[in-house]
């Protein structure tokens, strides 16, 4: 079996020592740096911390090379084989056939010392979370043994000849570039999103607070003409602040984040690259994406852009954060107009139909909602009123609690209205030729095209007086191993269900 | 299809299972009226008080006791050699079906209480989603089990030669 590349000890004790170094930064920054601090006792504790700090970093030591040495991969005629672990050792075994994905991933450290981590996933729903075998090697090597794989996993068995040749994959023909142009309007549509719910929270606020201050005569919010000035300089502010934040946090998202972002297809491969101090490089089967997912929050709506998501199991699977696993970028921005031409391009098959049909109630969205609604706010008013009727409050102030209790609900129910008028729009359904297009979604749109082939369950949801209109929910389980493995269209024809469950493979 | 309904004795573990949820309201309720009595509070707060506790668990108590029936009354699961069939829900009412050929791994679960009542529950992995059919005879599960997995083996075989 043959070891990982010792760069790997070198980067992760170098990374160690940064994150170390942070750790103690931030928890010791008041005693060595603070006004009030005594010399001698810092002199005094300095030796100490060194020694503790010394002993942690031996464990990492230890922890790195005992990993090292205990950790391996093999490459045989059918599968690969890779060891690793210190306390708890993993072995794991992978049928070339069975491969799903192939990560390849390389930060800052990583580069420094010429490294790279491969890592290759099955799909399994047991490793959702972490990717089956982890290679580090040098760079030049995981490209080859990406290409290597990339080529066995469509069933070929590994020869001399196919270990010697060395392709290294080429960006030239990618099918989207993601440019300057493009990341500086995705700055700006995400900093105008921010702005836009800061700006509805602050209506609602200056509302809710106007009403209170003319129920309970509030004086101390001084007069009306000062309210409204304040309130809304504080809104602004806000606004402001949290553009900032989103701005600095998109261009970063952007810049760094998704940095020289290629999309590559090579036969029945596709190759996406994308990153500057973490490069990531994931390469799938055409034949292994299970669904593609098109979002639009309700800014993106209005100004007509979306961002496309894949799913292939193990392609965002994170061996290091298990949180990761989640839908994969193919397109993090286009005009919504493009997308049919980006999809025939790249992925032919999953270009989505117009919707066949449509939501046929708008009453069915809110309806149990309001009904929920209603009586929670009962409760919540009767169990604010009594007591203040038994300890005799005045009737002013029950009445702006009542008002008040009374306003937040009205405003709760006018949010879920205006999201049941886009959900009554959006929700609806395409079968085309064994390809399944769903729209769902109130303030974020979403489109799923999957093939029929992919349907593990149909799920119908109704009520007895819904059963009786004629009207149900669908529910369609796919073949992912992700959260994201439902899609829910709400509100259709009855008659729906049953065309559904004829597409199951049965 | 004919839907089958479920075993009389599942109705007693939810009923079970429903008075211990309530024991656990009701103890809420009283702790809640010893604390007040104890730190003599008020007659006005600890009503006040007891009110504000007592009226959603109350709304709990009522919805805890009637689900059992109602669910047990609505409940209607079966299978044939191709698919699954369970239908549930009270007010909304859900009906799945699952083919036979996606299924990757049956399990049979069992607590404590189904054990003294002979019960078991079936869970059916596919390669996307979970689905439970909640509570079942120990003969019922077992059965279904080995009835799905020799239709398992039939259906890929069957699949496998519609394919060449």
């Amino acid at each position: 079996m043959k070891r990982f590349d010792k760069g790997y000890i070198y980067s992760s004790l170098l990374s160690d020592l940064f994150s170390s170094f942070v750790v103690v930064f931030i928890f010791l920054k008041d005693f060595f740096l603070n006004e009030e601090a005594n010399t001698e006792d810092i002199v005094t504790a300095t030796p100490f911390l060194m020694i503790a700090f010394a002993v942690v970093y031996l464990c990492f030591i230890a922890y790195r090379i005992l990993y090292y040495r205990t950790s391996g991969y093999e490459l045989t005629e059918k599968e690969i084989k890779c060891n690793r672990g210190v306390l708890l050792r993993k072995r794991s075994v992978l049928d070339y056939k069975k491969v799903h994905a192939i990560n390849k991933k390389q930060n800052l450290f990583h580069r420094l010392f010429g490294i790279a981590i491969l890592t290759v996933d099955s799909g399994s729903t047991n490793t959702s979370h972490q990717a089956e075998i982890t290679i580090v090697e040098k760079a030049k090597t995981v490209d080859a043994l990406l290409d290597e794989l990339n080529a066995l996993k469509e069933g070929g068995v590994r020869t001399a000849a196919d270990a010697k040749e060395e392709v290294l994959l080429s960006d030239k023909d990618s099918l989207y570039r993601f440019t300057s142009k493009k990341k500086l309007l995705y700055t700006l549509i995400n900093i105008l999103s921010t702005a836009f719910c800061i700006a509805v929270f602050g209506v609602l606020a200056i509302t809710v607070i106007g009403i209170c201050k003319l129920m309970l005569q509030l004086d101390t919010l001084g007069t009306w003409g000062e309210y409204f000035l304040v309130a809304v300089l504080i809104t602004v502010g806000a606004m402001l602040l949290f553009s900032v934040f989103s701005f600095v946090g998109c261009m970063i998202h952007s810049f760094v984040g998704y940095h020289d972002f290629n999309i590559t297809k090579r036969g029945n491969d596709i190759q996406i690259s994308f990153g500057l101090l973490e490069r990531h490089t994931n390469a799938f089967s055409y034949d292994r994406i299970k669904a593609v997912k098109i979002s639009q929050s309700l800014v993106q709506r209005m100004l007509g852009f979306a961002v496309i998501k894949l799913e292939v199991i193990g392609y965002t699977n994170d061996s290091e954060n298990n949180n990761a696993a989640d839908l994969g970028v193919l397109v993090p921005f286009c005009k919504y107009d493009e997308i049919g031409e980006i999809l025939a391009k790249v992925l032919p098959d999953y270009v989505p139909d117009k919707k066949q049909t449509k939501s046929v109630s708008y009453f069915s969205f809110v309806s149990w909602f309001a009904l929920t609604l209603g009586i929670v706010t009962g409760v919540v008013m009767l169990q604010a009123i009594l007591p203040m009727l038994l300890f005799g409050v005045s009737s002013s102030v029950i009445a702006a609690v009542a008002a008040a209790i009374a306003g937040v609900g009205a405003i709760i129910f006018a949010v879920k209205a205006l999201s049941a008028v886009l959900s009554y729009q959006n929700n609806g359904i395409a079968v085309n030729n064994g390809k399944i297009t769903a729209y769902y979604g109130s303030f974020t749109k979403n489109v799923t095209v999957f093939m029929a082939k992919n349907l593990i369950a149909a799920e119908n949801i109704t009520t007895p007086l819904r059963k009786k209109a004629g009207i149900t929910s669908l529910v369609m389980h796919l073949k992912t191993n992700a959260l994201s493995n439902e899609v829910k269209v709400h509100i259709q024809k009855d008659a729906l269900s049953e065309e559904l469950e004829q597409l199951l493979i049965l | 299809m004919e839907l089958k309904r479920l075993n009389k004795n599942v109705l007693k573990l939810w009923y079970i299972r429903a008075a211990f949820a309530s024991l656990a309201l009701v103890g809420i309720f009283a702790s809640a009226a010893i604390v007040l009595h104890l730190s003599g509070a008020s007659s006005n707060v600890s009503l006040a008080v007891l009110l504000g506790i007592g009226i959603p668990v109350l709304l709990l108590l009522g919805i805890t006791l009637i689900m059992p029936a109602l669910r047990y009354k609505m409940y209607a699961w079966g299978y044939d050699d191709k698919r699954i069939i369970v239908k549930q829900g009270v007010i909304f009412r859900q009906k799945v079906v699952i083919p036979v050929c996606q299924i990757q791994d049956l399990h049979r679960t069992q607590g404590p209480l189904m054990m003294m009542l002979k019960l078991g529950g079936v869970t059916i992995s596919t390669a996307g989603s979970n689905f439970n059919i909640s509570t079942l005879t120990t003969d019922e599960a077992d059965r279904m089990i080995d009835e799905l997995e020799r239709n398992l083996e039939t259906r890929i075989e069957e699949l496998k030669n519609e394919e060449i």
